[in-house]
């Protein structure tokens, strides 16, 4: 029996409020609302088509009987082989060919080995012929072939309003801004980069330098890891890099510097780390290294530490002055010199025993060159300035730690280009990868800025923030489908090498460039300029050299050289020159 | 004392055993018989696009297996040729017969021809055809005889009984490495195949495994 509801009669007050109406029938009031009101049923629904029910529970029983152990129902499904239609050479079905590429990271290229199933890129390793990292990748490397089959980057490039365009016309926009900016030698055209360590795009741009002298080349990484090398060019006068030898290392202190895991060329480091580590038997226990390690944050370093200290980072300078003072007292003597210095790095709350200690263990392993203190790249240009001077006077420099002299690069800041923008002298913005509407510094308000230009050109990869603001949008090429080359952090030339074509509409990197420098490109990834370069440095011309050096994947004696002697005089004036610009005193 | 239990439950028990018995022995039957591989799949003779005939290529031709399944002895995996090595000849031999007509239409296009796939073994179970190939295996043992088919069909039940069959005994199944691809060469008896396989099995070291790892990876 249905249950009938009473609901209570509304009263004089809900009357008068407002009525709330659940559809626009409703609200009219129409009579065939009040009938739909009625009938508990829609029309149609309560009579059945022609069966009753004992007929379709019939039907039901038989379908599902003969559905089950009926004509098709125990058959293996069918299948189909689905072969080429021309079967390309060389690829055998079920067995993986083997390319030896490398990634392009903007400190240093990583040389990997790629395996290829059917001439897809499947999976990525690291190439053992470079033998500081072994054959090792990070987590970025190897996550970098998921980035070739990504669904959302960039098939086609469009221009402003989601209009795609054909590579054709691309390609024509792009050999006009030559033609333009040719003529009056760059006035008005800027580039923003991410930078990179390829010859083959260093010596385009120093031929745009050439054709357009006017032109503006900016580089910009959103993580600038670039402190040391700043610091080493202010005292040594050249342009040079840190690079770390923890194998021969056996007391390492590490202020903020997690070496084993973020730092450019970890990769490396913690192989040489895990070097000093291993002893085989316990008389050789004494040959194991000993690492300090005084950090900000929870790293691996910090964990691997035999000692480690917690400290916040904006007190890290006061802590290197203190360090420097104490080893200039153990090595030198207490003099005017670690006063004024301790006198600097006034108010830290640091053990100074810890660093007493510390420090008498990396000196009494400064005579046979075996102490270090590394620190880390975010940390302050001055910061830097006197852990080379504390490496100095601890022996190391040419032992634990090298100076490479790396090529020179005259490429503007991103304020310089900021600068520009604001004073309306860009009009035509080439922005290659990076994002900057997304991780410039906030301060310089870079959409805005981007604004400024009359005309935005971005090569990307993704739609995002960035080509948002762009007037042309040119999808990239990923680098497993690209022409290219590179160094390692340590100097050596490794290709960037593709092993399959180019799966969407996109350009690669030196293509693009050499449209705008030359006002046309060859039409092959690339492939033609890196050939010349490898001619250049390598000194050899013909196929069989370039074929080796992509079999290999390193081409040998190409590193870059230690700085070899240097003026130490030069450190004393350097660390005057901190102290008195710096502030090392501790924060409130 | 009255009867409480009717006459009938005497016998019931045992009626109830014996026909439980039965029917249960029934199904299991039934189920060896028609629910296993030796019925549904030895015996699948699907409808291929084009009527290509064993016997006319591999027998009265003579072509050797390798010219088409270029990767049998290469790759875990053995391939169907693609049209182009069908054209090698066809573009020449009946260049223009209807029946070719799918193969002409797949090396213009690059479509490929819809063979249907008659051999399956399960995903979950891993099988390399080098392997097998390569250590004296004949396409016989497991395909039986392709040279004499004019429409291909499943031959052996390919189920975890019949690869342990040989796995367990290999020497019943080797074969010398020059004569694997000869369909029609037959040991001269029993026990010549048996004293050849034994000695294949002690001189290349044959261990076809028999964990269950082995195949199922």
């Amino acid at each position: 029996m249905k249950r009938k509801f009473h609901h209570p009669e509304p009263t004089d007050r809900e009357l008068a409020g407002p009525r709330y109406w659940r559809s626009p029938e409703e609200l009219a009031d129409t009579p065939e609302f009040r009938t739909l009101l009625e009938r508990e049923f829609p029309e149609g629904a309560s009579e059945s088509t022609e069966a009753d029910r004992r007929t379709f529970l019939k039907l039901m029983g038989a379908s599902a009987a003969l559905a089950g152990f009926g004509l098709t129902g125990c058959r293996q499904p069918k299948e189909y082989i689905l072969p080429y239609s021309k079967q390309p050479e060389r690829i055998v079905q079920g067995v993986p060919i083997y390319y030896a590429s490398s990634q392009p990271v903007s400190k240093g290229n990583i040389p990997l080995v790629v395996e290829t199933h059917d001439a897809r890129p499947t999976k990525i390793e690291g190439n053992p012929s470079f033998v500081p990292f072994g054959g090792g990748t990070d987590s970025y490397a190897q996550a970098s072939v998921l980035d070739l089959y990504d669904p959302d980057r960039l098939q086609k490039s469009f221009s402003k309003g989601g209009k795609t365009m054909t590579q054709a016309a691309v390609l024509t926009q792009l050999s006009q801004l030559n033609e333009i900016y040719a003529k009056n030698g760059g006035k008005g055209l800027a580039f923003l980069a991410e930078p990179s360590t390829s010859p083959t795009r260093a010596r385009l741009v120093a031929k745009l330098k050439q054709a357009m002298p006017d032109a503006l080349w900016a580089e910009y990484e959103a993580i600038d890891t670039g402190n040391p090398d700043r610091a080493a060019k202010e005292v040594l006068g050249k342009d040079v890099r840190p690079v770390y030898d923890f194998a021969v290392a056996k007391r390492i202190l590490a202020i903020d510097a997690d070496f084993l895991c973020k730092e450019p060329g970890h990769l490396g480091y913690s192989r040489g780390f895990s070097k000093g580590r291993k002893v085989k038997t316990k008389d050789e226990a004494k040959k194991m290294n000993r690492l300090y390690a005084v950090e900000s944050d929870f790293t691996i370093t910090g964990g691997q530490a035999d000692h480690r200290k917690r400290l916040a980072t904006s007190h890290m300078a006061a802590f290197t002055a203190l360090l420097l003072a104490e080893v200039i007292e153990q090595t030198e003597g207490k003099g005017e010199l670690s006063d004024t210095i301790r006198a600097k790095a006034e108010g830290l709350d640091f053990d100074p025993d810890w660093i007493k200690t510390c420090v008498a263990d990396l000196v009494a392993h400064a005579k046979k060159h075996q102490s270090v203190v590394i620190a880390g790249s975010h940390l302050p240009v001055d910061v830097h300035v006197l852990v080379l001077a504390i490496n100095d006077y601890l022996d190391g420099i040419g032992y634990t730690v090298q100076y490479l002299e790396t090529p020179a690069n005259d490429a503007a800041s991103l304020s310089d280009l900021a600068a520009k923008l604001e004073a309306g002298d860009v009009d035509t913005l080439v922005i290659l990868g990076g994002n900057p509407a997304y991780d410039a510094p906030g301060d310089l308000d870079w959409p805005l800025l981007q604004a400024q230009a009359k005309q935005r050109i971005r090569f990307g990869y993704y739609e995002d923030e960035t080509s948002e603001f762009s007037d042309l949008n040119v999808a990239a090429n990923h680098y497993l489908e690209s022409w290219g080359d590179g160094r390692t952090l340590d100097g050596v030339y490794v290709p960037v090498q593709p092993m399959i074509l180019p799966l969407f509409d996109g350009l690669s990197e030196l293509e693009f460039l050499q449209i705008i420098v030359k006002g046309a490109s060859q039409a092959d990834q690339g492939y033609g300029l890196v050939r010349e370069t490898f001619a250049t440095i390598s000194g050899k011309s013909g196929d069989v050299a370039f074929h080796a050096w992509l079999t290999e994947g390193v081409l040998a004696g190409t590193g870059f050289k230690s700085i070899g002697k240097y003026d130490e005089g030069k450190i004393g004036v350097a660390i005057g020159k901190s102290l008195s610009r710096a502030d090392f005193t501790v924060p409130e | 004392m009255p009867n409480i239990y009717p006459k009938w439950t005497n016998t019931a028990p045992l009626k109830l055993i014996a026909s439980l018995l039965l029917l249960v022995g029934t199904v299991v039957a039934g189920v060896t018989y028609y629910a296993t591989p030796k019925w549904t799949e030895v015996g699948y003779e699907p409808v291929q696009p084009v009527a290509f005939s064993h016997y006319l290529h591999a027998e009265q031709l003579g072509m050797d297996c390798r010219y088409c399944h270029t990767y049998v002895d290469r790759s875990g995996h053995s391939n169907v040729p693609g049209a182009n090595t069908c054209m090698n000849c066809h573009n020449q031999v009946l260049a223009n017969d209807d029946r070719l007509a799918p193969i002409r239409a797949s090396y213009d296009s690059g479509e490929p021809v819809p063979w249907v796939k008659i051999h399956n073994a399960p995903d979950y179970v891993y099988f390399n055809h080098a392997v097998h190939v390569n250590r004296g295996v004949s396409c016989v043992e497991c395909h039986g005889q392709v040279n004499e088919m004019e429409v291909v069909y499943q031959a052996e039940p390919l189920s975890m009984a019949f690869c342990l069959e040989c796995h367990r005994n290999p020497e019943n199944f080797l074969r010398p490495p020059d004569e694997v691809y000869n369909l029609n060469w037959q040991a001269e008896s029993a026990t010549a195949q048996l004293e050849m396989g034994e000695q294949f099995v002690h001189d290349w070291k044959v261990q076809p495994p028999q964990s269950c790892s082995g195949c199922h990876r």
